[in-house]
């Protein structure tokens, strides 16, 4: 099982977490909304996501994960 | 092209199957084109064979950075069906299952289309009341799908397991019998020979790096090959559809995911229709005897064409539970493709804001069922500038004006 760097629980088996996927938590300007909800960067390569983790800490997370790789960064 | 026939094969069999011509040139690039397609699968080797022969279009580039069909059109599960929840969804698999019926006389090549009916088990309230609905809306397009009972699934399926309790029981079953399946090779094969025949140069192995423009307005690709320019660009890609977008300064409304597949080992004919849990598994038997299995969609978006393991778990598990015969058999094979997600998991064919740029991307998991009837409707609406109403609703704005076409029927759907 692929292990996701939780930085309150250490590593931990990814069944236990949901992968929000890319997005911000910050305010969006209704003329931004569709935006903001649907359209993606789906960059290949390192980018930032949003997890939860569902199974522990419930914390959401901001982590780095390279898409090309599955490999979780620094 | 010389077309295949019996005549053909008797007398190639007799000079040794050594006269037997290329099925399709392999041209060098020019250096400009009316149209240039990128991507040589199922999608954009039809949309170009349905421009040359619809349109009249035949200045025509097909480009692919691997090989005819080399993608996620050698990578599916060859299930065609109409069973969508949507009107316009179910309108266009329809007029889709019309031309897979006709696909191999069209071509001249056998694609190997076998309706052989498909049958969902529903397994939970919710779905239940999904395909109420659904069949409704089907019936009111002239679709056969019936929701019938457990044993009648039963009698349909002797393999299946309805006896002891189970994790999830089987609540009732639909039955869509002009589903299909037909081989995926021969498909992006057949539409590439006659594509190719009609005058539209393939070219493998040339990878699409970024598109130009010219302000508004599109005025080629760039290439591993240097620069083609071309009045229009066509994309017909999964997985790398953002990326390339990107280039011409679009945001798409895509994520990309693995869906994985795996094949057993031949085993004897035990399986004669296509079976469907929604969300957990399906299942279909190849002429070969191996068992062609898929299940949803990987929960973490990933360009990887490996999947994860927790995807095989949920297979593996509702397949060994419904069909307990198959618990010690062996699997050969087991990969993913990457496909393209949207919200909605409805597809996207479409104009841009870039004049002379235009998508047919975002199938999920849905891609290959929709090669002939998506083919012909991306030819048209390139050569006409404007979607035919087949596709009006797959349209790249529908988002942001509030017009999402959610969808229930995908494998990638999971509820």
């Amino acid at each position: 099982m692929r292990l996701v760097p939780c930085p309150h629980c250490g590593p931990r088996e990814a069944g236990e977490f949901v992968c929000l996927g890319e997005g911000s938590t910050h305010p969006v300007h209704a003329d931004g909304l569709a935006d903001a909800l649907y359209t993606r960067t789906n960059a290949k390569g390192p980018a930032e996501e949003l997890w939860w983790h569902k199974f522990g800490c419930r914390r959401w997370l901001r982590l780095r994960r390279n898409s090309a790789s599955n490999e979780f960064l620094p | 092209m010389r077309g295949y026939s019996i005549w053909a094969l008797a007398r190639n069999a007799l000079s040794g199957h050594s006269g037997w011509p290329r099925a399709w040139r392999s041209p060098a690039p020019r250096s400009s084109y009316d149209v240039v397609i990128v991507g040589a699968g199922g999608h954009g080797l039809a949309t170009a064979y349905y421009l040359a022969r619809r349109h009249g279009i035949r200045d025509v580039l097909v480009l692919d950075k691997g090989w005819v069909g080399g993608g996620n059109t050698g990578r599916n599960t060859v299930t065609i069906r109409a069973n969508y929840l949507r009107e316009e969804s179910i309108r266009f698999h329809a007029e889709g299952l019309r031309m897979w019926r006709e696909m191999s006389g069209e071509l001249g090549f056998n694609v190997m289309f076998s309706e052989r009916g498909q049958l969902d088990l529903i397994q939970t309230w919710a779905k239940l009341r999904d395909v109420k609905r659904r069949q409704v809306l089907l019936r009111l397009a002239g679709v056969p799908f019936d929701i019938v009972s457990p044993a009648a699934a039963k009698a349909l399926v002797p393999i299946l397991d309805l006896e002891g309790p189970k994790r999830l029981p089987v609540l009732a079953a639909t039955w869509h019998p002009t589903a299909g399946v037909a081989r995926h090779d021969a498909v992006a094969w057949g539409y590439a020979r006659a594509a190719d025949a009609l005058g539209v140069d393939i070219v493998q192995g040339c990878e699409v790096l970024s598109i130009r423009r010219d302000r508004g307005q599109v005025a080629g690709v760039e290439t591993a090959r240097g620069f083609i320019a071309a009045r229009k660009v066509a994309l017909a890609v999964s997985a790398h559809a953002g990326d390339l977008a990107r280039t011409a300064g679009l945001r798409l409304p895509v994520e990309t995911v693995p869906l994985q597949a795996f094949v057993s080992e031949p085993l004897k004919p035990m399986l004669d229709c296509v079976v469907n849990c929604p969300g957990q598994v399906y299942l279909s038997q190849s002429d070969k005897g191996e068992l062609v299995i898929g299940g949803g969609a990987d929960g973490v978006p990933s360009y990887v064409q490996r999947g994860d393991f927790a995807t095989v778990e949920r297979v593996v598990s509702s397949l060994v539970e419904l069909f307990p015969v198959l618990g010690r058999v062996r699997m050969l094979r087991q990969w993913a493709g990457a496909i393209d997600l949207c919200h909605d998991t409805s597809p996207i064919v479409s104009k841009t804001p870039v004049d002379g740029l235009y998508l047919d991307v975002g199938w999920g998991s849905g891609g290959f069922k929709a090669i002939p009837a998506g083919g012909a409707a991306f030819a048209d609406l390139i050569a006409n500038d404007m979607p035919a109403a087949a596709v009006a609703a797959f349209s790249l704005d529908r988002f942001a004006t509030g017009r999402p076409l959610y969808e229930t029927a995908g494998a990638s759907n999971r509820d």
